[in-house]
C-alpha cells in the first residue's frame, strides 16, 4: 500500500514540527512538505502532488481559505483539511463551501487530524467534535436548496450606478453626461433596471428603491 | 368818489385780514433796521405775546450770527430782495430757532430806502428732523463701513448694489466700486457656483432656507476664501433684493482638516496598535498552547499502565491549556476580528447577528446585505464593522430598541450602511449636532470621524421617541482599500 503524502501549511515552525511527529509516527503517513504561508502552500502542491493538503487559517501572504479556493481550482482532485485555532461556524461553512473536507481544531485530541486524514483518503467529512453538531446539516441542507436572491443582487455595477442616478430624479441626458455615456445606452440600462427588479414605471422604481433604503432612510421600511 | 373809497377801504380791509390771519411770520422794519411791524404769526414765531415787546428791537439784534446779517444787507443791497434766506434767531427765552427768511426793500413814493419787509418761516423742526437723518446715516455708515464682518447687499436679478469695505478688503479689490454692479455668482468658487446662484436668485424673491451657510469665496488672485454666511431677502426700496453678512473662516477651515487629518491618522494608529496586538496574541501565545499540546500529548502516551494518577494530570494540564487558547481567541477578536479579514465584512456581519441573536432573544434584529459582488478593501470593510459595532453598542447601551434593522447596500461606486432602530431616539440640534449632554456624543463623533477620513457622508436622523436611523455611504475608491 501506498503511503498517504501530506503537505502541511502552517506559519509557526513548533506547530508544523508537532503536526509532523504526529503524522510521522503513522505508518502509512507521510509529510510530503512543510509551507510557511499560502503562497508557499500553493507552489509546493503544484511540485509534489500530495493526496492530503492540512492548512491552517491565519497564514501571511494568502490566508488557508483562500489558499483552499486556488488549490481547489488548480487541482480539483486534491482532498483538503482546515487545521485551525478558529472554531467560529462562518470559517466552518465557508471551509466546506469551497470544497474541504475536514475541519480540525489545534485544542482538540490530536488523533482528529489523522482520524480527519483517513476520512478524507475515502471523500468522508470530518469535524472535530468542538464543532457544533448540525453544521454539516445545514450545509447540506443549504447546498440543495438554492439562497434566496434579491431582485437587486442581480443588478451589474454600472447598473446600480445608473438605478441610483435614477431614483435620484436624474434624467437620461443628465446620467449619461455624467457618466461619460450615450443617452441611449442609459436608456438601456434603464430597461434592463426595469426587467430585473420586475418594476414597470419611474415610480415603482422610485419605491422599490425608498423599500431597499436607497433613497430616504426616513422612509426606508423592511 | 365814494366809491374809490370804499374800494381801498375793502382792499385794505382783505390785506390786513391776510397779514393778522397768515400761517407764516411777516416783519417790517424802518430803514435802520428796526422793527415797527409784525403779524402774530411772527410774534409766536420768535416767542413774544405783543407786538410792543418786539417793536424797536433791531432786526439786527435777533439774528445769532453777525455775518449772516451782514450778508442779508449785501444781498438786498444788490438784488433788492432775498429769497430763501437760511438763518438762525434768537428766541425770546434765549432758544435759538432755525429759520427760512424772504426779504424786500421797500422805497418812499420818491425812491428813497424807508425800510425793509418779508417773511419768516420757523424750520427749527425739519432742521432737527435733517439732523436726526443724517445722524442716523452716520451711524449706519460708521457700523457698516468699520464692520470686521464682509456685509453686502444684491438686487435686480443677483448684482451688488452694495458692498462695505471689509468685503472688497478680504476679497482683495482696492475699492468697493470694483464689486458693485456686478452679479454675485462671478466671486462664487466653481465648484459652488451653481448651487450659489439658483439659492441666491431664488433668495431674492422670497425667503430660502437654510439661511446660514459656508461657502467658498474667490478672491481677486484666484485664492479661495471660506465664508460663513448668513443671508435673508429682503425689500429695500419696494424692491425685493438680498442682504447678507460673512466672516471669513478660511484660518478654522484649514485647522480643522488639519485635526480631521490627525484624527484619522489616530485612527488608523489604533487599528494599526490593536492589529499587532492580536497578531502577536495570536502568534506568540496561540502557537505556543498548540506546541504545549502537542507535547502534552506526548507525554501523555508514556503514562500507560500504572501511571493513571499522571496521565490524568496530563488531561487536566491539557483542559486548562485548551481554556487558555480559547480565551487568548476571544481577546484576539475582540481587538480585531479575525473573521474579517478572513471571511470579509458581510459573513462577518452575519455572524455578529446570529451570536446576537443567541445573546439577545428578546430583541428583533435583522441584517441584510444587498448587492455585493466581491469583498471591499480592507480599510472600507474595518470602518464599516466599527461603525456597525458603535451603532449597536449604542443601540443596547441607550435607546432601549426591541427592534434593530441593519442594512448593507453596494450602491457602486459607493457602498450604504443603514441602521434603524426604534428606541427612544433623541433630538439633534438645528445644526444637525447633537446636544453637547447626549451620552452618545463621543460615540457618534467618532464613527463621524472614521467616515469622514474616507470622504464620507454621516446622515443621523433621530427625534424624542422616534427611534434613530445612522445612514453612511462611502465611496469604494481604490484609496480606501489599501489599510
Amino acid at each position: 500500500m501506498n503511503e498517504i503524502k501530506i503537505l502541511i501549511a502552517d506559519d509557526h515552525s513548533v506547530v508544523r514540527k508537532g503536526i509532523c511527529q504526529i503524522i510521522n509516527d503513522q505508518p502509512d503517513m507521510k509529510v510530503a512538505g512543510e509551507a510557511g504561508d499560502g503562497l508557499e502552500a500553493l507552489a509546493m502542491a503544484k511540485m509534489l502532488i500530495p493526496d492530503i493538503a492540512l492548512l491552517d487559517i491565519s497564514m501571511p501572504k494568502l490566508n488557508g481559505l483562500e489558499t483552499v479556493n486556488m488549490l481547489k481550482d488548480a487541482m480539483p482532485k486534491i482532498n483538503i483539511i482546515i487545521l485551525t485555532m478558529h472554531s467560529n461556524e462562518s470559517y466552518v461553512r465557508q471551509a466546506l463551501n469551497s470544497g474541504v473536507l475536514g475541519y480540525v481544531l489545534k485544542d482538540s485530541p490530536s488523533t482528529d487530524i489523522i482520524d480527519a486524514i483517513r476520512a478524507a483518503m475515502h471523500g468522508e467529512y470530518f469535524l472535530s467534535s468542538k464543532i457544533k453538531a448540525g453544521v454539516i446539516d445545514s450545509y447540506l441542507k443549504n447546498k440543495k436548496t438554492q439562497p434566496v436572491i434579491r431582485k437587486y443582487d442581480l443588478l451589474s455595477e454600472r447598473e446600480q450606478q445608473v438605478f441610483r442616478l435614477v431614483v435620484e430624479g436624474k434624467s437620461a441626458k443628465e446620467i449619461a453626461d455624467l457618466l461619460f455615456l450615450s443617452p441611449k445606452t442609459i436608456e438601456k440600462h434603464s430597461s434592463n433596471i426595469m426587467n430585473k427588479l420586475d418594476v414597470h414605471s419611474r415610480f415603482e422604481l422610485l419605491k422599490y428603491a425608498i423599500k431597499i433604503g436607497i433613497v430616504d432612510p426616513a422612509s426606508w421600511e423592511e | 368818489m365814494n366809491n374809490l373809497t370804499d374800494k381801498i377801504k375793502n382792499s385794505e380791509k382783505q390785506y390786513q385780514h391776510l397779514f393778522e390771519k397768515s400761517p407764516i411770520g411777516i416783519y417790517i422794519t424802518d430803514r435802520n433796521g428796526s422793527i415797527f411791524n409784525v403779524n402774530p404769526a411772527c410774534l409766536a414765531l420768535l416767542g413774544y405775546s405783543s407786538t410792543s415787546h418786539l417793536c424797536g428791537k433791531t432786526l439786527k439784534s435777533l439774528f445769532v450770527n453777525s455775518e449772516d446779517w451782514k450778508k442779508y444787507l449785501q444781498i438786498l443791497e444788490k438784488d433788492d430782495s432775498i429769497t430763501e434766506f437760511e438763518t438762525r434767531l434768537y428766541h425770546r427765552n434765549k432758544n435759538i430757532i432755525a429759520v427760512k427768511m424772504t426779504a424786500a426793500i421797500r422805497n418812499t413814493l420818491t425812491g428813497k430806502l424807508s425800510g425793509y419787509e418779508g417773511f419768516i418761516i420757523d424750520i427749527t423742526r425739519f432742521k432737527a428732523k435733517e439732523k436726526e437723518h443724517w445722524e442716523l446715516k452716520e451711524k449706519y455708515r460708521t457700523v457698516l463701513e468699520n464692520s470686521l464682518a464682509g456685509i453686502y447687499m444684491f438686487e435686480n436679478g443677483g448684482h451688488f448694489s452694495y458692498v462695505n469695505p471689509c468685503m472688497s478688503e478680504m476679497l482683495g479689490y482696492d475699492d468697493t466700486d470694483s464689486i458693485i454692479g456686478r452679479p454675485f455668482w462671478e466671486f462664487v468658487h466653481p465648484d459652488d457656483r451653481d448651487i450659489a446662484r439658483e439659492r441666491g436668485l431664488a433668495r431674492e424673491q422670497s425667503e430660502v432656507y437654510p439661511r446660514h451657510y459656508i461657502i467658498r469665496i474667490l478672491k481677486k488672485d484666484g485664492s479661495t476664501l471660506w465664508a460663513d454666511m448668513r443671508a435673508s431677502h429682503v425689500t429695500h426700496m419696494g424692491r425685493p433684493a438680498v442682504v447678507s453678512n460673512f466672516i471669513d473662516i478660511t484660518k478654522t477651515k484649514k485647522a480643522e482638516a488639519q485635526i480631521r487629518k490627525l484624527s484619522g491618522k489616530l485612527i488608523d494608529v489604533i487599528e494599526e496598535e490593536k492589529k499587532f496586538l492580536a497578531a502577536d496574541l495570536h502568534d506568540e501565545f496561540g502557537q505556543a498552547l498548540t506546541s504545549l499540546k502537542f507535547d502534552m500529548e506526548r507525554l501523555q502516551k508514556n503514562f500507560t499502565d500504572g501511571a493513571e494518577k499522571e496521565a490524568n494530570l496530563c488531561n487536566r494540564i491539557m483542559e486548562k491549556i485548551s481554556d487558555l487558547a480559547h480565551s487568548i481567541r476571544l481577546t484576539t477578536s475582540k481587538l480585531r476580528p479575525d473573521l474579517l479579514d478572513h471571511l470579509g465584512l458581510v459573513p462577518t456581519l452575519e455572524w455578529y447577528i446570529k451570536d446576537f441573536k443567541k445573546q439577545r432573544p428578546e430583541i428583533d434584529i435583522h441584517f441584510h446585505a444587498m448587492g455585493f459582488k466581491k469583498r471591499l478593501g480592507a480599510k472600507i470593510e474595518l470602518v464599516l464593522y466599527r461603525i456597525f459595532q458603535e451603532s449597536v453598542n449604542n443601540i443596547l447601551k441607550h435607546s432601549g430598541a426591541d427592534q434593530i434593522d441593519i442594512k448593507l447596500i453596494c450602491s457602486h461606486p459607493n457602498v450604504i450602511f443603514l441602521c434603524k432602530d426604534n428606541g427612544m431616539g433623541f433630538n439633534i440640534t438645528e445644526d444637525g449636532l447633537l446636544p453637547s449632554d447626549n451620552v452618545m456624543g463621543i460615540g457618534l463623533l467618532s464613527m463621524q470621524e472614521r467616515v469622514y477620513t474616507l470622504n464620507g457622508k454621516f446622515i443621523l436622523t433621530s427625534a424624542k421617541g422616534k427611534g434613530t436611523i445612522i445612514k453612511v455611504e462611502l465611496p469604494m475608491l481604490e484609496e480606501n482599500n489599501n489599510e
